[in-house]
C-alpha cells in the first residue's frame, strides 16, 4: 500500500503522539506500584519490630 | 542550586511537582507548532505537502541524539561522584531515546517512500541511527543484568560512554558519506530553511523536548522510591 502525502503526514503524527504517549504510560508505570509500597512498608515495621533493621529479612 | 539537586530527597520533591508542568507546556506548544506546520505553513516547492513530516520526524531525531547525550552527561558524573540522582537520571532517559530513536526512523521511512521511492536503504545516516537504537536497546538489557544497583550502574555508564562515538557519526554521517539522506538543513552558523516553515519546527522541536523532559523526571522520581533512596 502506498500512502498518499495526506496519508503519510498524518501516519507520521499520529504514530509520534502514539509514541509520546506510550513512553509516557510507561514512565508513570515504572518503578513499584503502590500495593509493593504498602507491602514493603509492613515487611520494614515488621523487621524493624524484630530488631533486624529495615530491608535485612 | 546544583549540589542540592544531587539529594534524593530533594531532586524527588522538584521532579514529583515539575514533570506535571513539563508535560503541559510540551503539549502546549506541540499542538501549536503541529497546527503551524500543518495548516498555516507554506507548501514546499520541491516535495510538495509531504515534507510536512518534518514536524515530527525532525523533533524525534533530535531528541534521540539529544537524550543520548544529556544520559552521557550523567554517566560521567556517575563515573565521578556515584552520586545517586545521576544514576538513575541515566536510566531514565534511556527508554525515551529509544522511542525517540524508533520514531525517527520509522517517520523517515514513510517519509522516504514518497520522496525517495523506497522505505529504507542502507544509507550512512540511516544506518548509523539503526545503530543507535541498538545501542539503546543493549545498554536498557546492561542496566537489568546484575541485581546490584551500584555494579550495573557502573558497567551501564561505561557503556553509555563508549556508544556515545555513534553520536557525532551520526550527525556527520551526511558530511563524511554520499547519503541519499540530505544534508544540514540547520547547522550552528544558521538555518536555510524558510522562517514560516522553521517556525513550526522549532515549536515542535520545544513540545518533544518538553514532553521528554517531563517523561524521563517522572520515570526517575519513580526510580528513586524503587531503590529506596526516598
Amino acid at each position: 500500500m502506498i500512502l498518499d502525502a495526506w496519508q503519510t503526514i498524518w501516519a507520521c503524527v499520529g504514530l509520534s503522539l502514539l509514541i509520546l504517549v506510550v513512553d509516557g504510560v510507561l514512565a508513570g508505570r515504572a518503578g513499584p506500584s503502590k500495593t509493593d509500597l504498602v507491602r514493603q512498608k509492613k515487611r520494614d515495621d515488621r523487621m524493624v519490630g524484630l530488631g533486624k533493621g529495615v530491608g535485612n529479612e | 542550586m546544583f549540589a542540592q539537586l544531587a539529594s534524593p530527597p530533594k531532586f524527588h520533591a522538584l521532579a514529583s511537582w515539575l514533570w506535571v508542568w513539563l508535560l503541559a507546556a510540551g503539549v502546549l506548544l506541540l499542538g501549536f507548532g503541529l497546527y503551524t506546520g500543518l495548516f498555516l505553513a507554506p507548501v514546499d516547492g520541491q516535495q510538495g505537502e509531504v515534507y510536512r513530516a518534518i514536524y515530527v520526524h525532525v523533533p524525534a531525531a533530535w531528541m534521540s541524539m539529544f537524550l543520548y547525550l544529556v544520559a552521557c552527561a550523567y554517566a560521567g558524573l556517575n563515573w565521578v561522584y556515584r552520586s545517586d540522582v545521576s544514576a538513575v537520571m541515566m536510566r531514565a532517559l534511556l527508554p525515551t531515546g529509544a522511542w525517540m530513536t524508533v520514531l525517527a526512523l520509522v517517520t523517515g521511512a514513510l517519509w522516504g517512500k514518497p520522496t525517495w521511492g523506497t522505505y529504507w536503504v542502507w544509507d550512512a545516516r540511516m544506518t548509523s541511527e539503526l545503530l543507535l537504537l541498538f545501542i539503546y536497546l543493549g545498554l536498557i538489557a546492561l542496566g537489568q543484568l546484575t541485581t546490584n544497583p551500584a555494579k550495573a550502574d557502573r558497567v551501564l555508564a561505561v557503556g553509555l560512554l563508549i556508544g556515545a562515538v555513534n553520536i557525532p557519526l551520526i550527525y556527520l554521517s551526511v558530511v563524511f558519506w554520499n547519503t541519499l539522506h540530505q544534508g544540514y538543513s540547520v547547522s550552528m552558523s544558521g538555518s536555510r530553511i524558510h522562517p514560516d516553515i522553521a517556525m513550526g519546527m522549532w515549536l515542535s522541536v520545544l513540545g518533544f523536548w518538553l514532553i521528554c523532559a517531563s517523561s524521563v523526571l517522572n520515570r526517575a522520581r519513580r526510580l528513586l522510591v524503587q531503590r529506596r533512596w526516598v
